[in-house]
């Protein structure tokens, strides 16, 4: 026979044969798993057509703010988008596309780019990067050094429980310009908790990485993990303007992963979200990258003074940019 | 900002000078990779303008000796010129995925060109626990795969690397995993196995309540499977296809149906009369490799280059 014969001129509209009937405008995934839209009701066991491509205006998750060009997902228990990545779970939430503009906290509809993915500029999964890890005692007796290793797309690094300052860190090749309009998404899980204050966990973007101390990067907008407190902490520093780690409020909790987001479209304010919700709004200069000359970098550093403390974390940062921010 | 673009052609089709004839109904490669379908019904000879589709659904034909299922990738096999489940080392090229089941002894099947799966669980992307008690643990390999290995120390030890995404019975999965046996070891205390799984194990695979799986058995390298949902429990049952040390194969499992889970080798049903059953399972379950040997001085070496599960609505 002929090598193809045409059947269907385009992949945007696809026969469904739904088992169960389906309602106008229902959201179901496909056999090869991306997210489709029913036009019309289609009765069971009556071919219907159903949609792949296209804006749509769906059911959004109150309480998370959706961040225009950010991949969004469909809760499928909950019928309804959600920017939180499904992890773990149990369920059957699926990808959806990206978010077609900026959505408030409150609003619960909103247009979705239906399978349209995010062109991410920097992906650590993807990407290369620098990494660097430091043990310090000179012939000590450590028989578990710290070390990086990247399984599933995942950063991974680990401490040596020997009593000694440990530095495991990574930092990406390509860097961006600080008013390029940037978002970093970042998806980070503690799976061995630090058992000391000796531990600092810093991911985010900044003009550098250090070999001890993330804060003396000359400018950064990150977040940060303080040793064994399980709180998550945000810090800022563009080399005038220096934040302290503040509390977000918001806790971690070993082998649970975050979603953390830095919208730095706005130089002046960065933005900082943890699981869809925004944190530290109201803390003065928090994310004030004015000064900063940039380019930036994404990094990640984990450093411990003199301590046992282990250590095991994941952590998957991916940074996309935009010519501007700009409501449609 | 200026005109730095202008419209020369929407998406979906692509022209081309023929550098030499064209048949009807060709299907290629186009220079960016992306499968091309010639919709034209006439001939086209050498330097005519020539038009390609990279978007819709076509009927292709298929070899008979494997099966297709619904939403897995297709290649196109140059040589053959058929649609085909895994892409070898000659000009086979992506082709997109398969719309619809296809039986073995079907030749033809209908492609969804260029379009490509997408996957809920991917070896190469999100979230995955390794776990190591002696041995040589889990490690990773250049270009995204992974290895479990354990050396010649006679110790009890296991290696596991499993899913943290997890996912319901009901959820319609289809897992892919592409592995290799590099070692088989010398002796039965050795176990491999590859599938998805509620949990996982420190000493023994078959103590976890709810599973399906490929399984190797001690240092034979005849490829069983097996599986439990806690209530009926299948032991582990010669699929009667023997692994060759260091030579990959593809296996599927299909779980669209739970009480009725189909396994595949290289694009063939085996065990189609046993009835292997997470019916009673209440997952949800995770993508799951697992090597654990009692103790004993055997070598083992499993490397995966592939796993991925996909799932839909029905």
């Amino acid at each position: 026979m002929a090598d193809a014969v045409k059947h269907q001129g385009s992949s945007e509209v696809m026969d469904y044969t739904p088992t169960t009937a389906i309602a106008v405008g229902e959201v179901v995934q496909l056999s090869e798993g991306r997210a489709a839209v029913h036009p019309v009701a289609v009765a069971s066991g009556a071919k219907g057509a159903a949609e792949t491509k296209g804006v749509f205006l769906v059911t959004k998750t109150a309480t998370q703010v959706w961040i225009q060009g950010g991949p969004i997902w469909w809760d499928h228990s909950e019928n309804a988008a959600t920017c939180n990545e499904p992890i773990g779970a149990g369920d059957r939430d699926f990808y959806l596309g990206t978010a077609y503009d900026d959505v408030a906290s409150a609003t619960v509809s909103a247009y979705v780019c239906l399978n349209v993915e995010p062109s991410y500029i920097i992906d650590s999964s993807r990407d290369n990067g620098d990494h660097n890890v430091i043990k310090t005692v000179v012939g000590s007796t450590t028989v578990e050094v710290p070390n990086i290793r990247q399984i599933g797309g995942m950063m991974v690094m680990n401490f040596g429980t020997t009593a000694e300052a440990q530095t495991t860190s990574w930092i990406s090749d390509r860097s961006f310009a600080v008013g390029s309009n940037w978002v970093a998404e970042i998806l980070l899980e503690v799976s061995t908790a630090p058992d000391a204050a000796a531990v600092d966990i810093d991911v985010g973007v900044g003009s550098g990485i250090g070999t001890t101390d993330f804060e003396a990067v000359a400018a950064f907008a990150a977040f940060h993990l303080d040793g064994d407190d399980l709180v998550i902490d945000a810090h800022s520093d563009d080399g005038t303007t220096d934040v302290a780690p503040t509390t977000t409020t918001l806790s971690w909790a070993a082998g649970t992963p975050v979603r953390l987001t830095l919208d730095g479209r706005d130089q002046t304010n960065v933005k900082y979200y943890v699981d869809g919700v925004e944190v530290n709004e109201a803390t003065s200069n928090m994310g004030k990258l004015t000064a900063a000359a940039g380019p930036l970098f994404a990094v990640l550093m984990a450093e411990k003074t003199s301590d046992d403390s282990p250590l095991v974390l994941k952590a998957r940062i991916r940074v996309r940019t935009m010519q501007e921010d700009a409501e449609r | 900002m200026g005109a730095h673009s202008g419209l020369y052609r929407s998406d979906g089709q692509i022209s081309l000078i023929a550098a030499a004839a064209v048949v009807a109904l060709e299907l290629r490669q186009l220079a960016d990779g992306r499968a091309g379908a010639r919709i034209s019904t006439a001939a086209a000879a050498q330097n005519d303008t020539t038009v390609w589709k990279t978007d819709g659904q076509y009927t292709m034909p298929k070899a008979s000796g494997y099966e297709l299922l619904d939403g897995l990738p297709a290649y196109w096999d140059h040589s053959a010129g058929v649609a085909t489940w895994r892409k070898v080392n000659d000009r086979d090229y992506f082709l997109g995925t398969v719309v619809g089941d296809v039986a073995n002894a079907t030749l033809t099947c209908l492609i969804d060109l260029n379009v490509q799966p997408v996957w809920e669980i991917d070896l190469r992307q999100g979230l995955w626990t390794s776990e190591a008690t002696d041995g040589l643990g889990v490690t990773s390999l250049f270009g995204g795969g992974v290895k479990l290995a354990f050396d010649a120390v006679a110790e009890v030890a296991q290696a596991a690397l499993y899913s943290e995404r997890t996912l319901p019975i009901a959820s319609n999965p289809i897992m892919m995993v592409r592995f290799a046996v590099v070692d088989n070891g010398d002796n039965a205390a050795l176990d491999i196995d590859i599938g998805l799984a509620i949990g996982s194990h420190a000493t023994d695979f078959e103590a976890i309540t709810e599973f399906v799986a490929f399984h190797l058995d001690g240092d034979t390298l005849d490829l069983d499977a097996h599986s439990d949902d806690g209530t009926t429990d299948v032991a582990p049952t010669d699929t009667t296809v023997n692994l060759v040390e260091g030579t990959y194969v593809e296996v599927w499992i299909d779980a669209r149906v739970p009480t009725a889970i189909k396994l595949y080798v290289d694009g063939v049903r085996v065990l189609s009369g046993t009835t292997f059953t997470l019916g009673a399972a209440t997952g949800p379950v995770k993508a799951i490799l697992h090597m654990e040997k009692t103790s004993d001085d055997t070598p083992a070496e499993l490397r995966v280059v592939e796993l991925k599960v996909k799932t839909s609505e029905q």
